[in-house]
């Protein structure tokens, strides 16, 4: 689904999570510009405006991206790396939502220039908080650097 | 003998008398004697003087008869001796030698008849004497007359002149006896006084007396001498008797001194003997110790001798007894060495700990049958000096072949505790890897069963009944359950993986985090904690904070029942 305009990208493989997200920005009116990705290699291609997303415009970059860890074909960290690499992309805020506490990870993400990362609660109603909280600084607190375009 | 020892014997008095008796004996003696042969001699001259004048006077009367030849005359003539008694014979030779005429006394028998000299003379005989005599006319010989006399004259002169000599001897010794025995006085008189004194002082051994001296001769002198000595021996007894009670001083306190010698003397005799029971026992207890250790033990001296060994030193080195009787260090060694696999080496130590006699040392000997010992060496003291040097030895071959097996056991062992160590902990983070990725994975579908069921409830929960809402908020509330035993089991998997950290613990602070971190402050709906100041402790904080967080919510999980619950955490 190409876009003019995306507010978040969401890369999120388990669909009740994803749902929950949503649902949660959504109670707040911040997902109103929002895109919903299964996996490593479509993030990507979003991002980069590639393959199936090749009609895209890369400098339509998301304000923030919600980017979980464990996606099939090809990783977070992957997604993280090869975002944060290219000069066109690596400004993009990328939040990176997991259920892995591990240090390896939280690591590996700041060395490779995470903005954010942020553990999925696992209370519900925790999880929605934080999701919200997340979505409100980014979106509304936060200022991205490419803001004239708006 | 016996003469001499009595004359020896007799007093002075005695002896003076009897030499002046002597003297005077043999002076009157050889003067009697001399006199009485003078006188003989004299009257032996007078007789045959007389006797030649009556021969020269027969002579004479016989010139006629010799001339006329007249035997019968001359006979005649001769026989005139007869009133002559003491003539014995008369003979008248003519010139031509024959007899002419002789007379013959009465009592004669034999004949006289000598030969015919041709002078005058005379000679004598024991018992006789004659006379000859040449008859001479107109100066012519004619003849020779022969007078033989006997010597009755004399001897009855000698006889009486002896005795009358005899009875003058006698008189005189006896005078001079009286007279000695007068005179003596003045010899033996001070002699006897000294004698005297002497016997005195001799019997009562009193030094103060003096002799008297009676003279200034050679007695005197004595008897001055004497004195002398008297009255030095008597300053000297005194000086004597003095040191003597100075001695006997000396002699008390020396004899005092000597018996307290004497009893110290006893007494260390008696510690000396107790020291000598101890040493023997200390001995014999040595000896006992010696022989009970199963090293082998030997002593030598400072000049490598052997000054002492046990048995077990014999046996273990293998040592025949004279060998070390011999006490002769080198050559016991030259046997051991025969047996050792190292015998340069063995030697060398030897050699070099006999250049450092203070020196201890420690080693190993591996024999060539295959034993192993331990050599122990150490320099040995009396006090603070080294008198000579101890080896002990003791068989560690067992031992060295048991820690050999134990060392390849331990090694073996410890292989395998590697081995199985790294099994466990591969297995263990299986289970943390197991249990992580389980709580983790059951995280995700926890959180959509909570969430959906919270959403159902709030987008249709005017759509259900008391009894669905019942419903539903039973499946929420397992889902909370079921999210605290996934939280443990992630928990337990997390303390699994991570190691302990000992640190100190600000109790207070954690417990202050714990309340803030769980939500919690002290007035918590119907729970009452009361918070009372916790000391610090020492140890994991994670750990420690973990179990607090499970006391805590424990705590208030279990008040849940009761309407008022005080927590008291302190």
């Amino acid at each position: 689904m190409g876009t003019n305009e995306v507010e978040i990208l969401l890369v999120e493989d388990n669909p009740n999570d994803a749902e929950l997200a949503i649902r949660a920005l959504k109670s707040h009116n911040l997902a109103n510009k929002l895109v919903w990705l299964k996996d490593g290699v479509e993030a990507l291609d979003f991002i980069f405006a590639q393959g199936q997303y090749a009609d895209r415009s890369i400098e339509d970059v998301p304000k923030v991206v919600l980017l979980d860890l464990k996606l099939p074909r090809v990783n977070g960290l992957e997604v993280l790396e090869k975002v944060k690499a290219d000069k066109r992309t690596r400004t993009i805020p990328i939040v990176v939502l997991t259920s892995s506490s591990e240090e390896r990870d939280i690591v590996t993400s700041y060395n490779l220039g995470v903005n954010s990362y942020i553990l999925k609660p696992v209370a519900f109603d925790k999880f929605i908080d934080a999701v919200q909280e997340v979505g409100l600084y980014w979106l509304l607190l936060n200022k991205p650097p490419h803001e004239n375009r708006q | 003998m016996k003469v001499k020892h009595f004359i020896k014997n007799l007093s002075i008095k005695q002896k003076l008398i009897l030499i002046s008796l002597l003297a005077s004996g043999v002076a009157l003696f050889l003067t009697g004697v001399v006199s009485t042969v003078d006188e003989m001699i004299d009257f032996k001259h007078s007789l045959a003087n007389s006797l030649l004048a009556q021969a020269k006077i027969i002579g004479m009367n016989s010139t006629a008869a010799l001339s006329f030849n007249d035997q019968k005359a001359a006979e005649e003539i001769l026989s005139a001796f007869r009133s002559i008694p003491n003539i014995t014979n008369a003979v008248i030779y003519s010139e031509n030698g024959k007899v002419f005429a002789k007379y013959k006394r009465y009592d004669v028998k034999e004949d006289f008849l000598p030969l015919s000299p041709r002078k005058d003379g005379y000679s004598f005989g024991i018992d006789q004497f004659s006379v000859v005599h040449r008859i001479i006319l107109n100066n012519k010989p004619i003849g020779t007359l022969y007078i033989q006399s006997d010597l009755k004259e004399l001897y009855q002169h000698i006889k009486w002149h002896t005795g009358f000599a005899l009875v003058i001897i006698v008189v005189s010794l006896f005078l001079v006896f009286l007279l000695l025995s007068k005179l003596q006085q003045m010899i033996t008189k001070p002699i006897m006084d000294l004698v005297h004194v002497m016997n005195i002082v001799s019997k009562d051994r009193d030094y103060s007396l003096q002799a008297p001296i009676h003279s200034n001769d050679e007695m005197g002198s004595l008897t001055k001498g004497f004195n002398e000595m008297l009255s030095h021996i008597q300053d000297r007894d005194k000086e004597l008797s003095q040191y003597r009670e100075l001695l006997e001083e000396l002699v008390e306190e020396r004899t005092a001194e000597l018996r307290t010698l004497n009893e110290q003397f006893q007494q260390e005799i008696m510690e000396r003997k107790q020291v000598g029971e101890r040493l023997k026992k200390s001995f014999s207890l040595l000896s006992a110790t010696l022989e009970s250790t199963t090293d082998g033990i030997l002593v030598v001296d400072k000049e490598g001798k052997i000054a002492s060994f046990n048995q077990n030193f014999v046996k273990m080195l293998g040592i025949p007894e004279y060998f070390a009787e011999l006490r002769d260090d080198d050559q016991s060694l030259e046997f051991v060495l025969s047996q050792s696999k190292v015998p340069k080496s063995f030697l060398k130590k030897v050699r070099e700990l006999y250049d450092q006699p203070d020196a201890e040392s420690y080693d190993t000997i591996e024999f060539k049958d295959g034993r192993i010992f331990e050599r122990y060496s150490k320099p040995q003291y009396i006090g603070e000096i080294i008198v000579g040097r101890v080896w002990s030895f003791r068989d560690v071959t067992e031992r060295r072949h048991a820690e050999e097996e134990i060392r390849k056991l331990n090694e073996e062992l410890e292989q395998r505790v590697l081995q199985r160590t790294a099994q466990l902990e591969a297995a263990n983070k299986e289970l943390e890897a197991f249990s992580y990725s389980v709580s983790h994975d059951l995280r995700a579908p926890v959180r959509a069963i909570d969430g959906f069921s919270s959403i159902l409830l709030e987008d249709y929960g005017d759509k259900y009944d008391a009894e669905g809402k019942r419903l539903l908020n039973i499946i929420r509330g397992n889902t909370q359950k079921m999210s605290e035993l996934i939280d443990d089991l992630l928990a337990l998997s997390r303390l699994g993986r991570k190691e302990i950290e000992v640190s100190d613990i600000d109790m207070d602070k954690l417990l202050k985090g714990l309340f803030d971190g769980l939500g919690l402050d002290t007035n918590n709906g119907k729970v009452h904690f009361t918070i009372k100041p916790l000391p610090s402790a020492h140890g994991d904080i994670g750990m420690i904070r973990q179990v607090f967080a499970n006391l805590l919510l424990n705590a208030i999980k279990f008040s849940k029942l009761k309407d008022e619950a005080v927590v008291d955490v302190g």
